[in-house]
């Protein structure tokens, strides 16, 4: 039986890279048996894993069912460990205060004192970044950096756009928080091109809007902005279908714009490590601690002076040759430096030290 | 508490044969939770792999008519084979066999 419980929640996209994949790879046991499959729901098959561990991982236990769940583990003498990889710390940049009613804010800040709490009472804390090891350090001393990586297994052999148009696409976060609020000229300009596609896959696409009438009426302003433009829409979809989604989409070049703020310096740098394995060079932002510090001039560009980008994207629109030597490099890079088969050990000495 | 030490062949052999068998026990024991872990993650990999495989297939848009359903994809020379079961004919067969048994 493995020693090693780990406990997923609803976020599936952050589950996926802090849960699944070191459960999948080191074979510990967790409530969901595969990317595209629901959580557990049976309860006595949880109890009974739960009362066999000796560590138990909670990702992101920000509910007062977690803390109190966590409480009685801990009664009962096992070792716990909480895993989060975004900051809950609510300023008027955080992506969830920026279209967030009220009445929601103060469950957000509930569930930020669950986590904070739980933070407390870990016997181990595991988390992505280094800002964010420095924030956790605040509430626990047992902080460590475990890489978000990435699995090949879950990565088709990329496909290349052999149209007459580079497609150039924003995915995911960057559609949403406006990150792009700074790069609408260049995405007008590029809307503008003839021998550009934009491609905008994510939580701004049409089809997902109706899902939350509440944030469509948040978003009407920006909607607009999209709607304006010759883009191409990619529906927000499954995480089990991720992979192969971004694959399709035949990106040439991944845009990463991120406004410079506490919420960003904490995030991870898995938007690149996707886009990679992709073969998809990216063109990112650059700021002190971020996360995309560690793109060499070989693999993307960075873009620290924002009225840079243009110049970056039409270097990389005039060569293809450049683009496609990019993308092998960085694929190569984060195969070297963040696949999961050579990772997941990090998570097993972590646990098993919290056994021995 | 106290110890007392006891001069006893006999007891020392068994003590010792113990400690063997206590060793062997703790090796399998170890072994075992290793082979278990990789057999776990094995079965992640069977679970992912199935999972890739019905991506592919709804790509591929097999017709199927209402009552068909796929019940296995295997290799047959190197070929994909899809195996499809018309699951109204397959309860017809099964009340038919249920009758003649009752015959019997």
């Amino acid at each position: 039986m493995s020693k090693i419980y780990m406990i997923n929640n609803g976020y599936h996209g952050c589950c996926y890279v802090r849960i699944l994949l070191p459960a999948f790879n080191n074979g510990f046991l967790t409530d969901k048996s595969s990317v595209g499959s629901e959580l557990c729901q049976d309860h006595a098959l949880i109890e009974r894993n739960l009362k066999q561990a000796e560590v138990v991982v909670f990702h992101r236990p920000e509910s007062q069912e977690h803390l109190d769940l966590i409480k009685i583990l801990k009664k009962d003498g096992k070792k716990i460990v909480v895993d989060n990889d975004d900051t809950f710390k609510m300023d008027d940049d955080h992506p969830l205060a920026v279209w967030t009613w009220d009445a929601k804010r103060v469950i957000i800040t509930e569930r930020d004192k669950c986590l904070d709490e739980s933070l407390r009472l870990a016997d181990l804390v595991t988390t992505t970044t280094e800002t964010l090891k420095e924030e956790y350090s605040k509430i626990n001393d047992k902080v460590i950096v475990l890489p978000n990586c990435v699995d090949p297994m879950d990565w088709d052999e990329p496909k290349r756009n052999e149209g007459k148009k580079v497609r150039i696409g924003l995915v995911g976060s960057t559609t949403f928080s406006y990150d792009y609020g700074h790069v609408k000229d260049v995405l007008r300009e590029l809307s503008d091109r003839d021998d550009v596609q934009l491609v905008m896959f994510g939580w701004q696409n049409k089809v997902g809007r109706t899902d939350n009438p509440r944030v469509t009426e948040y978003f009407e302003k920006e909607y607009k902005f999209w709607d304006s433009l010759d883009i191409e829409q990619i529906p927000n979809c499954p995480s089990a279908d991720y992979p192969s989604k971004l694959n399709e989409a035949k990106l040439d070049i991944m845009l990463i714009p991120r406004r410079e703020n506490y919420f960003n310096i904490c995030k991870s740098n898995v938007k690149f490590l996707e886009a990679s394995m992709c073969e998809i060079p990216v063109i990112a932002q650059s700021f002190d601690k971020g996360a995309y510090e560690e793109i060499t001039a070989d693999m993307g560009f960075l873009i620290k002076d924002n009225s840079k980008w243009m110049e970056a994207i039409n270097i990389m629109i005039d060569n293809k040759e450049l683009r496609r030597e990019m993308g092998k490099k960085a694929k190569e890079y984060v195969l070297n430096n963040y696949n999961i088969e050579d990772k997941a050990k990090l998570w097993d000495e972590a646990y098993q030290k919290l056994i021995n | 508490m106290r110890q007392v030490r006891l001069d006893n062949k006999q007891l020392i052999k068994i003590l010792k044969d113990r400690e063997v068998e206590f060793k062997k026990a703790q090796e399998l024991q170890t072994t075992a939770e290793k082979i278990n872990k990789e057999l776990t993650a094995l079965g992640y990999k069977m679970n992912r792999l199935k999972e890739k495989t019905s991506q592919v297939l709804n790509k591929e848009n097999i017709e199927l008519s209402d009552f068909e359903i796929i019940t296995e994809v295997k290799l047959e020379k190197g070929e994909p084979i899809l195996e499809i079961v018309d699951q109204v004919e397959e309860y017809k067969k099964l009340i038919l066999k249920k009758k003649a048994d009752e015959k019997k």
